[in-house]
Formats: C-alpha cells, structure tokens, sequence
C-alpha cells in the first residue's frame, strides 16, 4: 500500500535536514572537547529533527500519517530557542546553567505534550506544497517561551557587543548577531501553521544561517564572519538560481513536461539538475574566488610583502637590525596595533624580549621563563597559538586558562614560534590587528612560514655574530701573543735597561743616604732630598717596568700542558712569592685537601696565577694595614689587624663533574662593589700608579684560568676582603 | 770579615754603580765585563759569590762562562743573573750546570742585599 508520494518541495527541505545534521557532526568531530562546537551540534539536531519530519510530511498521502510527522518535527522546534541559548552562553562564556536546564526541561515537556496530544498540532492543512500543521491555540504559551529564549540569546549577544573591546571579537559578536537575526526570519513557517498561505522558505534562512556559522567555527576560527557569511551567501544564491529556480519552474508544469517528454520525464529531470549541478558548482567556484579577491585583497597584499621580507631575511647579518625589521615589516604590512619577538638566552635558558614595536599591550615582564605554560604549549603543539581559539577552548582544558593568561599578559592575540631543530628558539608575539580583523588560516600559514625563514635568519645572524666575536678573540689573542713575542725577544733588552736604572738610581740613592749632610748649606741640602726622592720613583718605575713586560711574557711563555697537581703549582708559586711577599707579617694558610686529582695544565702559568693572587693578596693586607694607621679604616676597640691569606683547595662535583676548586682568600682592604664587576678588564687597576701593578694582572689571571677550561670568580667588599674562587677541569683520566 | 763578591756584566755603568752599593753595604767586591775577564777573575781568587749576567757579547755567555768557572773552582758559587723571566727550565738548567739560584732583572738595590745574604748564608760552609 502507497504510504507516500513524490513532492518536489520536500526535496530542498529533507536536503537541507540531511546537511545540517552532517555539518553539526562533523563540527562536533572538529573538536568534541569545546562547548561551542557540542552546543552547536546540538541546534543542528533539533534543526534537523524539525526538517526532517517536515520533508516527511510533505510527502505523505494521509493526513493522519502527516499530522504524526508533523507532530515530531514540533518536537524539533520546541529545542531550536534554547539550544541557541545554550550556544550563545557558552560562546560568550556566561554562567546560565540554570536558565539552560530549564529550557531544555520545558522544551522536552513541550515536546512531549506536541508528540502525545492534538493540543498543538491540531490537524494539517492542504496547501500548494502539500500537507502543513495547524496549530491551536495552545501554541501561544510555545511562542512565550521560543520568543524569550531568542531574545534572551539576541539580548546577551548585545550586552557582550558593547562591552568588549577587542575589535576581532566584537566583529565576532556583530556577525553572529545578524546571522541569528537572518536565520530568525525562518518564523515564517509559523505564517501557515494559523492557515496565512506563505510559502514557508524558513529552511533557506536556517541553512544560510548554519552554514555561515559552520564555515565560521571550522575554517575561519568563529571570527571572520564577513568571509565566510560572503561564501554563504554566493553559495546559497548560486545554487539557488542556477539549480532551485529550473526546478522550481518545473515543478508547477509537471503535467506539460510529462506530456511533452513522455512516462521517462523523470530521467530527464535527473540529467538536467546534474547539468544544473555541475554548473552551480562551477559558477560558485567562480564568484567565490571573485568574492574572496575583493575582500581579501588586503590579506593577500601584506602575505605577498611578508613573503617577500622572509625571503631576504637570511641575507641580513645583523642580529639586532634583522629582528627590528621583522618587527617593524610585520606590524606595518599586517597593519598591528604591537608587535615584538622574544628570543631565548642560551646562558639563562629564558626567553627575552629583543624587540618590539606598538605602544599598546606593553609586556609586563622583560623574560618569560622556560616553564612558562606558553613556552610548554608550544613546545608541545608547535604551531600558532590564537588567544581567540584558546578562549573559546579552555572551558574544556582548565590548563589552558594558564596559557591564555600568559598571551594576555604579553599583549598578544597571536603568538608564532619558531623552532630550530625542534627547539623553540624563540616566538613572535602579534597584538589585534588595527583593521579589528581576525588571523585567518592563510595568515598563520604566511606567519609560521615568516618564522621559520625568520629562525633560520636568527641563526644566520647568530652565527655571524659568534663568529665575529671569535675573530675578534682570536684578533686579540693573537695580538697579545705577538706583542708578548716581542717582548720575549727584547726582555733581555728591556730588563737589561730597566736593571741599569734601578742600579744606577738605587746605588746613587743608597751614598746620599750614608752621606753626612751636616754644614751644606740648606738649598743644597733640600736638593739632594729631592734627588733621593726621585731616585727612589726611578728605581719603582724601573721596577714596575719590568713587571710589565714580565707580564706580557706570560703569553709567549713556552711550556706544554703536563699533568700537574696542585702541590706543584703552590710551591712554584710559593718560591716565587716569597721574595715580594712577607709571609712571616700575615697569617698565611695553606690548605691542600690531600689526595686532590691531577689535572692537565702549564705549570708556569697556573704559577703566575697563584703568584699574582698572593701577591695581590699581600698588597690589599698591607693597604688595609695603612689605611689603620692612617685612620681612615676603623677597628672595633680592643681589635688588632695583622691581615691573613687562606688558600685552600678540594675537589668538588657540578653536574656529575670533577673541578678542582681553588680559594684565595685576604682579609685586606677589598674592591669598592662598584669596581667589583670591572676587575677582570684588562689595564683596569686600583692600584694608585706609584704602586707596583700593570692592570694586566687579573685579566692575565683570567685568560690562563680560561685557556684551562676552567672559571674564576671574584667576591669582594671593601674594608672586609676578597676571595677569588677558581674551577679547574680535573685531567681526564683522574675524572 | 766581609764577603768577597764577583760581579761579571758587560754593563759597565751598572756594574760599577752596583760595586759602589754593595761595598757601601760591607761587601768586597770585584768587577770583570766579560766571560773571559770573570774566569780570570776567579783563578786569581774564589769569591764566596759570583752575581753572573746570562747575556753577554764576545763569544763567551753566561752558560759557558759558568763552565769554565766550575773547571777552575768546582765549589764556587755561582748566582745567575737574568732579564729573562724565570720559569722552571731556566732554573733546572741553572742548577744542573752547578748555579745556586737566580737572581732576575730588574730588582732594586734593597731587595737585592737581602737576596745576596740569603745566598750567602745557604752557600755557606
């Protein structure tokens, strides 16, 4: 028995209930996890279940089996306000559970009294489409609610629209105002239902509507409705002409077709709508391309300049021009309100912002540190982070709100990484773009794209850099090394002249002295003194000369590394100090923890180290001892100064590492703690001139300890004394 | 009875200038400007120290003059002085070839008396 039959005004409404549900599926599938895409799902279903149904009853033969269609399509429409309700809430992030619980209740009360009783859909109606509901009056207290939960959603849409400040969002909010408002004209399927013969098109309005919004949420991140409502549009207009007005045409004229082509007209039906189909597709290809190259002209003018930008990139050498660039390149071509780049530090392992443009958004914190949520994000998803995507997402991952946080707190509504070899090197933080549009697809896929190139141009750069500051080491060094060449060769000559002087000076010195002066006449008396004077500053230069190129010679001093111990060092030095320092006025303590690994090293020049150390040490006692009596240094009462030098020396683990650890130690005058950082400088002394010192002492001291592969630090406080504490590498079978 | 010292340096100015000191300060002292003159010097007498200069011109260094030094006065005492930095190999080879120590340049007149005590005190008898 015939139960139905062929209507062709179901065809665009079942049509249209197959897609919808297929697209609330597959946006669910996109991302299960986000409350928008379920809550989406969830219009899509009760859209569907009103279309459907419809289609069906559309197409029966009886009334009585239409009115129980109609009947399940009602049971659809009850759930259509409030499951947009629920999707506005949740876009807009508000607390309606209550409301929401409610709605669903009532609505699922309502569907129950549409499905079992006549109270609603009273009886159906014949019209030129086939059977439509009729409602009773019942329906009123149905409109209350549909009405209120609708304005409800329009209202809150609203209230958000004018609050938000962020342009990107507020578009959002604009668009999805008025796609809401489109899909609303679809209340003209009520018209019929009270017997007013409108044609009810309502579906055309629900699948404009629902697709833009699906297009939106899947391809354009729920923000740049403008494209996606445009892609809509042409779709549905296309389409509509090329493929519905034929058949629209040709449906009323059944009988003529049929008389014209015989029983078979249906085949000719199929064949046309393909033909028909083929075109639409094509010709919507066309004005969407059309469309989207007048909307996205802008887009596609800054992509092409940001293209171009990366490709030169590699070609710049300089670290810092190539990120001010980058940075300036970026926020005029794409038109941003700020715009920086933060790189990491390969010593602090931080992430430190290098450079910035904009004035909106300024970064709190000048270093973002490696366990920053940010940087863990990226490092897991290496991709593009969207502050608007991790909003829409983080109701379904609380970790997320971190991460969100962290992009507020940088201004960033964009951020792009860049990995080298799968380490995050650094990251390009994107305020909104002044235009209040939103980062498409395409502009992350251009962005990353600019960041990669951007990586390999950083590592260029860095590379340079490194390397032109090893030349210039290298430079360096050799200069040293040559100029102590060349002291080398001339000591001989060099100290030659100044032992002369201090011979000359000292013994000249040394017969005024013994000379008896009583009788000479006071002038010349007061000449002589002066003499003695200045021959004493003779014999200290020459002195502090020979000092000097002593020094310089430590660089072109021959000697291979050996294996040593730290005995042979302190003793070498020892015998060495002790003609300049008196190790009977000070409390000197040795300390060698025994048994300490050997190490790999020039004796002679670990010599000078301990040489200098001590003997610096020594002086700084003898300082502090002048400055006692002069009284510029005061003791507590009771409190004498004798000075004391400590060395000691163990062995200790770093990082699963053997050093040998070295400490000198003086309780002498001490460094001023702004001089403290500058003690390593080469020339740089604070020792008056008249004294013995080169400047070079420490910054010798340094580079020796350097060559070793080891470190020296110093710690210093004036009046109190310093330490220096040296690391060395322990040889390497001794490791 | 005071200490009787060999000062051989071709610098004439600073040899004398030094002699002039050290006898100020109580020692004896002779002076030779070459290799030749300071072997000579010693086979007229041995001095209780010799103050050496490594570098010196007329085919005769230090390092040879300390040899034949060692062939007519095995025991004598032999201080090198040296405007070289010291280090380890010039103090080994010093005193593999019979030297007692090194005195480097340049050093003032009031270090070096006490240097030469010290020595004189460890070559002592």
């Amino acid at each position: 028995m015939e139960r139905y039959v062929f209507n062709a005004h179901a065809a665009p409404i079942l049509l249209t209930g197959v897609m919808m549900f297929a697209s609330g599926v597959f946006v669910l599938l996109k991302r299960p996890a986000a409350s928008v895409n379920r809550n989406f799902f969830l219009i899509c279903l009760s859209v569907t279940i009103w279309l459907i149904p419809t289609g069906l009853g559309y197409l029966s033969i009886e009334p009585d089996l239409a009115q129980l269609w109609f009947k399940c399509d009602n049971f659809g429409v009850m759930f259509i306000s409030v499951t947009v309700f629920h999707f506005v809430t949740s876009f807009l992030q508000l607390e309606r559970r209550r409301a929401v619980r409610t709605g669903y209740l009532v609505a699922f009360l309502f569907g129950l009294v549409v499905v079992l009783t006549d109270w609603l859909v009273i009886d159906v109606r014949k019209f030129s489409w086939g059977y439509f509901p009729r409602w009773g009056y019942f329906s009123i207290v149905f409109f209350a609610i549909f009405f209120g939960y609708m304005a409800a959603s329009f209202n809150s849409l609203w209230l958000e629209y004018r609050k938000v400040r962020e342009p990107a969002r507020k578009n959002q909010i604009k668009y999805l105002f008025l796609a809401f408002a489109l899909a609303y004209t679809g209340s003209v399927d009520y018209l019929p239902t009270f017997g007013i013969p409108v044609y009810p098109f309502g579906f055309i309005s629900i699948f404009l509507f629902l697709s833009v919004v699906a297009l939106t949420i899947i391809r354009y991140r729920l923000m740049d409705i403008t494209l996606a409502m445009t892609r809509g549009t042409i779709f549905m207009v296309v389409y509509a002409l090329v493929l519905g007005a034929p058949l629209l045409v040709a449906l009323p004229s059944q009988p003529q077709i049929e008389r014209l082509l015989g029983t078979r007209w249906w085949v000719w039906l199929w064949i046309a709508c393909a033909i028909l189909a083929t075109v639409a597709h094509y010709s919507n290809l066309y004005f969407q391309r059309l469309a989207e190259n007048r909307l996205l002209a802008e887009q596609r003018r800054y992509q092409a300049t940001l293209r171009r930008a990366s490709e030169g990139m590699t070609r710049i050498r300089q670290l810092p021009r190539l990120l001010k660039l980058t940075v300036s390149i970026l926020s005029k071509t794409v038109g941003l309100t700020y715009a920086a780049i933060y790189l990491i530090d390969m010593g602090t392992k931080r992430y430190a912002l290098q450079a910035s443009r904009g004035k909106d958004g300024q970064p709190a914190g000048p270093a973002i540190e490696a366990d920053d949520p940010l940087i863990q994000y990226l490092n897991v998803h290496k991709n593009a982070v969207v502050l608007e995507e991790l909003h829409l997402q983080h109701a379904a991952d609380p970790g997320l709100r971190e991460v969100e946080l962290s992009l507020r707190h940088l201004g960033a509504a964009l951020v792009i990484p860049s990995f080298i070899h799968d380490h995050l090197l650094g990251f390009v933080v994107m305020g909104a773009k002044r235009s209040g549009g939103i980062y498409t697809d395409d502009d992350l896929k251009v962005l990353m794209t600019l960041a990669n190139q951007a990586a390999l141009a950083i590592e260029n750069a860095r590379f340079y850099e490194a390397e032109r500051e090893r030349q210039a080491e290298m430079f360096h060094t050799a200069q040293l090394a040559s100029l102590g060449k060349m002291a080398g060769g001339m000591s001989h000559q060099i100290n030659n002249r100044f032992y002369a002087e201090c011979i000359m000076a000292g013994t000249l010195k040394g017969i005024w002295k013994e000379m008896d002066l009583a009788g000479v006449p006071e002038p010349v008396k007061q000449l002589i003194l002066k003499t003695m004077g200045d021959l004493q500053k003779i014999e200290n230069d020459a002195v502090r000369g020979g000092d000097i190129a002593k020094t310089l010679l430590n660089f072109s001093k021959p000697g291979k590394a050996a294996r040593i111990t730290f005995q042979d060092i302190l003793k070498l030095s020892m015998e060495a100090a002790q003609f300049r320092v008196k190790f009977g006025e000070i409390d000197y303590e040795p300390v060698v923890v025994d048994p300490l690994p050997s190490l790999d090293g020039n004796l002679n020049q670990l010599a000078e180290v301990f040489f200098n150390l001590m003997s610096n040490a020594y002086d700084a006692i003898k300082k502090k001892q002048e400055a006692i009596k002069e009284g510029s240094l005061k003791l507590l009462a009771g409190q004498t100064y004798k000075g004391k030098l400590a060395i000691s020396v163990s062995s200790i683990t770093r990082n699963g590492v053997t050093w040998l650890q070295a400490v000198v130690h003086d309780t002498g005058i001490g460094v001023e703690a702004e001089s403290v950082p500058s003690m390593f400088i080469p020339f740089f002394t604070t020792k008056a001139t008249a004294e013995k010192g080169t400047g070079l002492g420490l910054y010798v001291i340094k580079k020796i300890i350097e060559n070793h592969g080891g470190e020296i630090e110093v710690n210093s406080t004036y009046g109190e004394g310093t330490t220096f504490t040296m690391y060395l590498p322990v040889a390497k079978e001794a490791a | 009875m005071a200490n009787s010292l060999l000062i051989v340096d071709d610098e004439r100015d600073t040899s004398e200038s030094l002699k002039m000191f050290l006898e100020m300060k109580g020692f004896t002292v002779r002076i030779a400007f070459s290799g030749q003159e300071g072997v000579a010097a010693v086979r007229e007498a041995v001095p209780d120290l010799i103050m050496l200069d490594l570098q010196m011109p007329g085919g005769m260094d230090g390092w040879q003059t300390l040899k034949q030094m060692k062939q007519v006065a095995s025991s004598v005492h032999v201080v090198i002085v040296t405007g070289s930095t010291p280090d380890r190999g010039l103090e080994q080879l010093a005193v593999q070839e019979g030297a007692i120590g090194i005195i480097t340049k340049p050093i003032s007149v009031d270090e070096l008396v006490p240097k030469i005590h010290s020595f004189l005190q460890g070559s002592g008898p």
